[in-house]
């Protein structure tokens, strides 16, 4: 590997955060170079959130526009306001549900529409409720899914489950695992 | 025996290894390292973003004494008095912290100090969590003092390291400038050990510390030949790499920045140029670039390098063409796209596909920040606006302020109608009343009362200022992360009471009866045509949750809702969501059982479920 982009998408309280400490703990234990950037302060209530994780042959801490190699997105609307981070090439794990802003009088919107928007790149639409059976954590099984996916050629499992303190959330991340080898790529590719 | 031998060595090896592996912090964690190897003794600051973690992580060291202290001056002086007797002290606050801070500031790079004194000003470029984006810099070229701009979190480290030694060494405090993307950047980190904190002695010099004209002047020519030292012994921070007739400068972040491009770009016979002190600007750099046809400087923000590097090549005579914010622009964060942009034009080449990026579409529905669920600020705006047109105050002025409230600026409140800086609400409001005669309301939160809110109570008495002030005392400096707030330790009525502000009650803003505190307290202002204060009173919801976990939850009873949108448009609580048949629903994963939107519906359609927890109650009010 020469360089891995990976920005991860969703709103504030859904873990983003953590998601991306995970990753970069994940390859820097295992030598890689990291780089990770977060937002902290007001910006992380309820409001939007990204984190940039960026890891082997890079000096700059953000990802360009344009330069994203995966996108975890959290929260299928998130997709849509970072889509200007993912490369032609970069595909999209997403977690195929709408969280309405707490603001009045908001516009309605649904995962579908969100989805069909994103048909320029390989969009695989997960849903994070029958992954996890609604018992566990959304940001772990997807990056469990993100692991088998595309993550193992690096590291192992261990490396990741080292990293979560308790139970549910190892079982959240194994369920994504598990759940990305039975299903199988193709089935999930709903574009492109 | 030679097994031993063997399984001692392998032990050493591993230690060894331990030690000297570097470690995956954030640029924070490692300026407090930083600061740890130098035998820093005693910290202070103001949380602001992105500053927050550098004291956070120093507080974890009992040898070490950290405060919050109540504002960046106070936070600054308690360093700098510190330094005064020959400690080492680190001082962190937010760039516009440095504003507050300023006035002793100045006065420092006059007096010098004893033992050393290094400030953090942690600037926000892009202005994610932050009134401006001003550049923290101009206070190094403004007060002589020297600047380092560190460029990842590795020298971050390093810088702190340096700013220590230099510091101690002239005896002249050094600001370092980090900003989000150092500060809160995860990366490896090689950390040097722990330092002996450096504290200090009784000694004193009033020929040097006490500014009265006599010493000022003389003060002020020792600052001038510490400058001169100063240059000298910056020279290193300052580096080169590669080789070419055309320079690109890179000041701080944008050094890294610069890096990447020139590797995307794949071009060569290009002069690198790393600067890590910006103020003053090494003159060592002109070794780098007198050969040179061309210069771009890249640095975020304002043209501080740029300007100073003009300069001094006009100084020497040197007539080589420098190109720098024409290219990049001024406002924002640096980002590798934008320095691709400038390099590419500057070099005169094609610009790489990966500026060419998609676009979001413009009707993604905003999501900015929302108060939490719980949040006690939710409900004090929700029955301010119904106190106030109970209490006959049915047009005014809301001067806002800084903290998690700052969000009523939002629909459905839009009760801050101003907010300006740190403590800036009751100021802002005198001057819309001396202007108009209309009665303002100034809301401020209990940290930023302490903070900046007192002088201006003080005015507001001593002025006889008839306004209603609202303190939303959630007892916590909530914003940054729930640091301390002086009002765990100083009742916020009693302080306003010494002041001599003569109506003063105290409510809880989840109950409807602090409607009527507020119109109570309004029809007061109006008659008597003095400042009253009203405090409402209730923790932060994350400072109760990390407490108790709650096991009681809100439900709709849905014989009883009719759908009239109050709760979901009017109250706004996250937890709160309208259904197709537009009555609510309480999303159960997202309620934390506080019983805020009870009172709330008109139709007493919402209750709690489930018994509360032992200390519930308390920890809302303690």
């Amino acid at each position: 590997m020469d360089k891995l982009s990976v920005l991860i998408a969703g709103i504030g309280g859904q873990g983003v955060v953590t998601a991306g400490r995970i990753i970069a703990e994940a390859f820097g234990n295992k030598g890689y170079r990291v780089f990770e950037a977060e937002t902290h302060g007001l910006s992380q209530r309820g409001g939007a959130v990204n984190v940039h994780v960026r890891i082997g042959n890079v000096e700059a801490p953000l990802i360009p526009r344009g330069g994203a190699d995966i996108m975890i997105a959290l929260e299928a609307t998130e997709a849509l306001r970072n889509i200007e981070y993912l490369s032609k090439s970069g595909e999209i794990f997403l977690n195929a549900s709408v969280k309405p802003p707490s603001l009045p009088k908001v516009q309605e919107h649904d995962a579908e529409q969100v989805i069909g928007r994103l048909k320029d790149w390989k969009v695989y639409v997960l849903d994070c409720n029958k992954i996890t059976g609604n018992a566990g954590k959304c940001n772990t099984a997807l990056l469990g899914i993100v692991y088998q996916a595309r993550f193992s050629e690096y590291l192992e499992e261990e490396d990741f489950l080292s990293l979560l303190r308790d139970q549910n959330n190892r079982n959240s991340f194994l369920a994504g695992v598990r759940y990305w080898e039975r299903v199988k790529e193709q089935r999930l590719v709903v574009q492109k | 025996m030679v097994f031993i031998f063997i399984s001692l060595h392998v032990k050493f090896i591993m230690i060894v290894m331990l030690v000297a592996k570097p470690r995956l912090m954030l640029g924070n964690e490692a300026i407090a390292y930083g600061a740890l190897a130098s035998g820093v003794a005693v910290a202070a600051g103001y949380p602001g973003t992105p500053s927050t973690e550098i004291i956070e992580t120093l507080m974890r060291f009992k040898d070490v004494y950290t405060e919050w202290s109540s504002n960046e001056k106070v936070a600054f002086e308690t360093g700098f008095g510190a330094a005064m007797m020959g400690a080492r002290a680190l001082v962190t606050m937010k760039h516009v912290g440095m504003n507050v801070a300023s006035d002793s500031l100045m006065s420092s790079s006059y007096t010098g100090v004893s033992g050393a004194l290094v400030v953090v000003s942690a600037g926000d470029p892009g202005m994610w969590s932050s009134q401006s984006e001003q550049d923290t810099r101009y206070y190094g070229l403004m007060g002589m003092i020297p600047v380092f701009e560190p460029f990842n979190p590795q020298s971050a480290h390093d810088l702190t390291v340096e700013a220590f030694n230099l510091s101690s060494q002239v005896g002249h405090p050094v600001i370092i400038s980090t900003n989000t993307r150092i500060s809160h950047v995860r990366s490896q980190v090689n950390v040097l050990p722990k330092g002996e904190p450096v504290y200090g002695r009784l000694q004193k010099n009033p020929g040097k510390y006490s500014l009265v004209p006599e010493v000022s002047r003389k003060d002020r020519e020792e600052q001038l030949n510490r400058w001169e030292k100063i240059k000298s012994l910056t020279s290193h921070l300052v580096e080169s790499r590669g080789d070419g007739d055309v320079a690109v400068v890179g000041a701080g972040i944008s050094y890294s920045y610069v890096l990447e491009a020139l590797r995307n770009l794949e071009v060569e016979k290009v002069r690198v140029v790393g600067v890590s002190c910006s103020v003053p600007l090494p003159e060592k750099i002109l070794d780098y670039l007198t050969d040179v046809e061309r210069i771009l400087v890249i640095e975020e923000l304002d043209p501080i390098v740029e300007n100073q590097l003009k300069s001094m090549l006009l100084d020497h005579g040197l007539r080589v063409k420098v190109e720098g914010k024409k290219l990049t622009g001024y406002m924002g964060e640096m980002t590798l796209e934008r320095v691709l942009k400038a390099v590419a034009t500057f070099l005169n080449i094609g610009i790489d596909p990966i500026v060419d990026s998609p676009t979001v579409p413009e009707d993604v529905p905003r999501r900015p920040p929302a108060m939490c669920p719980g949040c006690p600020h939710r409900s004090s705006f929700f029955f301010l606006k119904k106190g106030l047109a109970l209490g006959g105050i049915s047009s005014t002025f809301y001067s806002g302020d800084i903290g998690c409230y700052s969000l009523g600026v939002l629909p459905p409140f839009n009760e801050q109608d101003s907010l300006i800086s740190m403590g800036s609400s009751l100021g802002i409001a005198n001057g819309v009343y001396r202007s108009t005669h209309v009665i303002p309301v100034a809301v401020i939160g209990d940290s930023t009362f302490f903070h900046t809110g007192l002088p201006a109570l003080a005015n507001a008495v001593y002025n006889k200022f008839p306004v209603l002030v609202i303190v939303l005392d959630n007892r916590s400096t909530a914003m940054t992360g729930q640091q301390g707030s002086p009002s765990t330790v100083i009742d916020i009525a009693s302080a306003a009471k010494g002041l001599g502000v003569e109506y003063v009650e105290v409510g809880d803003p989840f109950s409807p009866a602090f409607s009527r505190i507020v119109a109570r307290a309004s029809e007061w202002v109006k008659k008597n045509l003095a400042p009253a204060v009203v405090v409402a009173k209730r923790a932060c919801a994350l400072e109760v949750l990390d407490r108790v976990k709650p096991t009681q939850v809100a439900v709709v009873d849905y014989d009883k809702c009719t759908g009239c949108t109050i709760c979901y448009d009017h109250f706004t609580c996250p937890a709160i969501l309208k259904r197709t048949d537009k009555k609510a629903v309480i999303n159960p994963e997202d309620c934390i059982g506080c019983g805020a939107c009870v009172p709330v519906c008109p139709f007493n359609a919402i209750r709690l479920e489930g018994d509360k927890p032992a200390g519930w109650d308390e920890a809302w009010t303690s």
